[in-house]
């Protein structure tokens, strides 16, 4: 990471070799678009990059702050599920539920179920305490399953 | 009625059934397993979402961009902590023997330098600038002289210089340099006539005796006649006193150096001055 924070090409590739795909890979989960994926991610680097001589050692590590940083990319981005475009795969209905949770809630979820962190990792990554966590994927999964119902019900 | 569950009974349920434990046996027999059932089929729900790839197109430009990026903020990161030292256009050429040189020209200053400011203290007099100087050298020779005889002969010479600077400066009215300088004459005499006595008299000890007596001779009448016209009564007064005191060390001095004191004669007065003969 120091060598990161020198910018140092060798240690920026590697970075960016070791943590791109899981990066990418959550975030087109939740768009299911390769175009806004790739922007998303792209500016999530990015964003990294300015943020390296600020950043200090994080109990998770990089990965929590990279997930992170694309969370609130895509937040700024403004993507949103096309509206009145029926979906046509139980997926995108699935990501249009996702889609109208908080965006912390979003966050979270990605983190912990997309990613797979544990509690502690998103816990680093969010900035937030543990308990804290658990207690926004609850009430996030709770306020998904009452969307998928509503949905399901219309 | 429907019982809500916890988000720990959630984090319970789920760490189970990572552990490969059922859906039903995941989230057990509490009375929110219903709704635990459903919360964790939705998670393990996001965690089939698809996450392809990316594109080969997509990554590599994804990558150009970052690495261009990182470039960008390593050139601001080096300017910032690494400013390069900034060399002199037109660097000063170092020749091998520069320093000897810067040395040798030093040397040679110092020495005309130092060998003009000797002679010209060495020709001041007592109302000159650099008269201090004259004498301050003249008293490290002194002091670097160990040979008493020598030493006796240096001392002969300033006085003999002391005389002389008495003599010009009553000639130009300075009454109070006058004094000094035939103060430091007879202190002179004195110290010479002390060193000399009680060593060995050979051809050398002889020498500067008689250089001694011959300076030792010398009556400051110049310097007397010189304060009168100048009418200095004060310093002429200063100077007389000096000439009786030194009268009575002269006798004393005389029978040091071996001076045989006159012989008595039925014409001579008893308080008349010696002469003396001086010893072959």
């Amino acid at each position: 990471m120091i060598r990161a924070q020198r910018y140092e090409p060798e240690a920026l590739e590697e970075i960016y070799e070791t943590y791109f795909d899981a990066v990418y890979g959550a975030v087109f989960a939740r768009v299911g678009d390769h175009t806004v994926a790739e922007e998303v991610t792209g500016q999530a680097f990015l964003k990294a990059l300015e943020g390296f001589p600020k950043y200090h050692h994080l109990p998770g590590g990089l990965h929590p702050w990279l997930q992170y940083l694309a969370a609130r990319e895509l937040r700024a981005h403004g993507w949103q599920p096309t509206p009145g475009r029926h979906p046509v795969h139980e997926v995108d209905e699935f990501r249009a539920a996702l889609a109208e949770l908080t965006p912390e809630q979003q966050e979270v979820l990605t983190m912990r179920f997309l990613v797979g962190m544990p509690v502690e990792e998103a816990a680093a990554g969010t900035g937030r305490r543990r308990g804290q966590v658990r207690a926004l994927q609850h009430r996030a999964l709770q306020a998904l399953r009452r969307l998928l119902a509503a949905r399901e019900a219309a | 009625m429907l019982v809500e569950s916890t988000p720990k009974q959630l984090e319970e349920a789920l760490s189970r059934r990572r552990e490969g434990a059922s859906l039903a046996g995941a989230t057990g027999l509490t009375p929110a397993a219903g709704e635990l059932e459903h919360l964790v089929a939705l998670a393990e729900r996001i965690e089939r979402m698809p996450k392809e790839p990316a594109p080969p197109g997509a990554r590599d430009r994804a990558r150009s961009r970052f690495l261009a990026a990182g470039d960008h903020h390593r050139a601001s990161w080096v300017h910032q902590h690494r400013l390069p030292h900034r060399t002199a256009r037109h660097p000063a050429p170092h020749h091998p023997f520069r320093n000897f040189f810067l040395l040798g020209t030093a040397l040679v200053i110092a020495l005309v330098g130092g060998a003009g400011l000797a002679l010209a203290a060495g020709l001041s007099e007592p109302d000159g600038q650099l008269y201090p100087v004259k004498t301050m050298g003249q008293r490290v020779v002194l002091a670097l002289t160990s040979d008493p005889v020598t030493k006796a002969g240096t001392e002969v010479d300033l006085a003999n210089q002391r005389f002389q600077d008495a003599e010009g400066m009553a000639a130009k009215g300075k009454g109070g340099l006058t004094v000094s300088s035939l103060s430091a004459y007879y202190s002179y005499l004195r110290d010479a006539s002390a060193r000399l006595s009680g060593k060995a008299h050979d051809a050398r000890w002889k020498q500067v005796r008689d250089r001694l007596l011959a300076v030792k001779s010398k009556t400051p009448t110049e310097v007397e006649r010189g304060l009168s016209e100048h009418n200095d009564t004060v310093h002429l007064g200063q100077v007389r006193q000096l000439e009786k005191d030194f009268a009575a060390d002269s006798k004393r001095m005389d029978l040091a150096l071996g001076l045989a004191p006159p012989a008595k004669s039925p014409g001579n007065s008893v308080d008349s001055p010696p002469s003396p003969s001086p010893v072959p």
